[in-house]
């Protein structure tokens, strides 16, 4: 759904129920934006909790990408690095960045991590790689082996972010649709749904 | 070179067995247990060798291959026609041939020589380089000729397959055995999710049924029937 449409109506939902023309007693966008992404982040915590979920195929539709200009260090010259506009989810092994791929690029960068890369130098396999990628906070430091690697200007980021960091426009796929999203956030607002035949309750 | 495939081919064979074409988690590992199986291949099983021109420097030495397990012979082509030298087992260098420790060619006696008469090498692991001599009598001395051929050495050695310098492309028919034995490794250490004891046992199977298949390829035929048969097609 559209996060802009989306919030709309949940204040709809919420300022139908509370029954106040005090506009300072009415729900306000960034209130409910805030909440949402409360359930937008448990939601994708319980999904990616399953490693079947978490190995499987299609659920790129959350990520969005980036395309950042590579910087390079000022006193190491030979540390490259980007820096994400958007952090992304926490997942294990650092999947919520779910490829770094040169623009116009083919072919994606070997996700490591700092820890593990300090074992790959010594293998044989850190010649018979490309490039690799860790995340350090909120960079992603690019690691090349091969010197041609180092014309690579800007990389394409893929990555899941938070619910904070979507445009109002961006289509948003709730893991158990949009449906459970409002009913979470009316339960967070401590709202039980109802319709307009029951209004008297009040 | 149609009958190599990339590693990366590899990669994204297993990658594609244990479910991580998207998530790219484990490629590092994959491509690098590939590696150690290709390695372990080439060394076991295969029977193939390689063949490289190296060239002799002023010691008339010359480096053995990164890539090799065991140098086979060196030698040169006469005519079309490989002329393998003698090999000197390493317990011929002689206390008298060191000098400071270090073993030292230019002090083997023509002693040696005499009883040879050709050329000959020896290995010097330790520094990862052979020697080469190739002694011959000119007007009833011997001289030490090996710098005259020192651009046609031809050494044969058995490789691990792995040339640190570039890519590496891997023989068609060894890919179905390498993508199993990596599978089950990945199986074994349960990544990326466990499975049951019967999947793992078919998988094992799997692989040896692989690996037989690969071993058939390799064979030559040996005996005069086979070699018939070979020639004439009635396998």
């Amino acid at each position: 759904m559209i996060k802009g449409a989306l919030i709309e109506a949940a204040k709809f939902e919420i300022d139908k129920q509370s029954g106040t023309q005090d506009s300072l007693k009415q729900s306000h966008p960034k209130d409910i934006e805030y909440q949402l992404s409360l359930a937008y982040s448990s939601m994708l915590k319980q999904y990616f909790a399953d490693p079947r979920n978490l190995m499987a195929v299609d659920f790129d539709f959350y990520a969005k990408k980036y395309t950042l200009t590579i910087s390079q260090d000022s006193t190491i010259p030979a540390l490259r690095y980007v820096t994400l506009t958007a952090l992304p989810f926490e997942l294990p092994d650092n999947l919520g960045v779910r490829s770094v791929r040169p623009l116009g690029g083919y072919f994606s960068f070997d996700r490591t991590t700092e820890e593990s890369l300090e074992t790959y130098r010594n293998l044989e396999v850190f010649s018979f790689t490309d490039a690799l990628f860790y995340k350090d906070g909120s960079k992603l430091m690019l690691v090349y082996t091969k010197d041609k690697m180092k014309l690579i200007s800007q990389v394409v980021v893929k990555l899941i972010p938070h619910f904070e960091d979507f445009l109002p426009t961006d289509n948003i796929e709730f893991p158990m649709g949009d449906a459970e999203a409002m009913k979470i956030l009316l339960q967070l607002v401590g709202i039980r749904p109802t319709d307009s035949v029951n209004d008297d309750v009040k | 070179m149609s009958n190599f495939v990339t590693l990366e081919n590899l990669v994204s064979s297993v990658l594609l067995e244990i479910g991580d074409e998207s998530n790219k988690r484990y490629q590092t590992k994959a491509r690098q247990w590939l590696l150690d199986e290709y390695r372990r291949v080439n060394t076991h099983l295969s029977d193939v060798y390689l063949e490289r021109k190296v060239s002799l420097d002023v010691n008339n030495a010359a480096d053995i291959p990164e890539d090799s397990v065991k140098l086979i012979t060196v030698g040169i082509y006469r005519d079309g026609v490989f002329d393998p030298f003698v090999k000197l087992p390493d317990m011929e260098i002689r206390p008298e041939d060191m000098s400071d420790g270090i073993f030292n060619p230019e002090t083997v006696t023509a002693s040696v020589a005499n009883e040879m008469k050709g050329g000959y090498w020896k290995e010097d692991r330790e520094h990862g380089r052979f020697f080469v001599k190739n002694y011959q009598t000119i007007q009833g001395t011997l001289t030490d000729t090996a710098a005259n051929i020192a651009d046609r050495i031809i050494i044969r050695y058995r490789t691990t397959g792995l040339n640190l310098g570039g890519d590496i492309f891997i023989p068609y028919e060894t890919k179905d055995y390498l993508v199993a034995a990596v599978t089950y490794k990945f199986t074994c250490k349960a990544i990326p999710v466990r499975v049951t004891n019967a999947a793992l046992q078919s998988m094992a199977v799997q692989m040896d049924i692989y690996k037989s298949e690969y071993a058939a390829l390799l064979y030559e035929p040996g005996s005069f029937y086979e070699v018939r048969d070979a020639v004439f097609g009635r396998i």
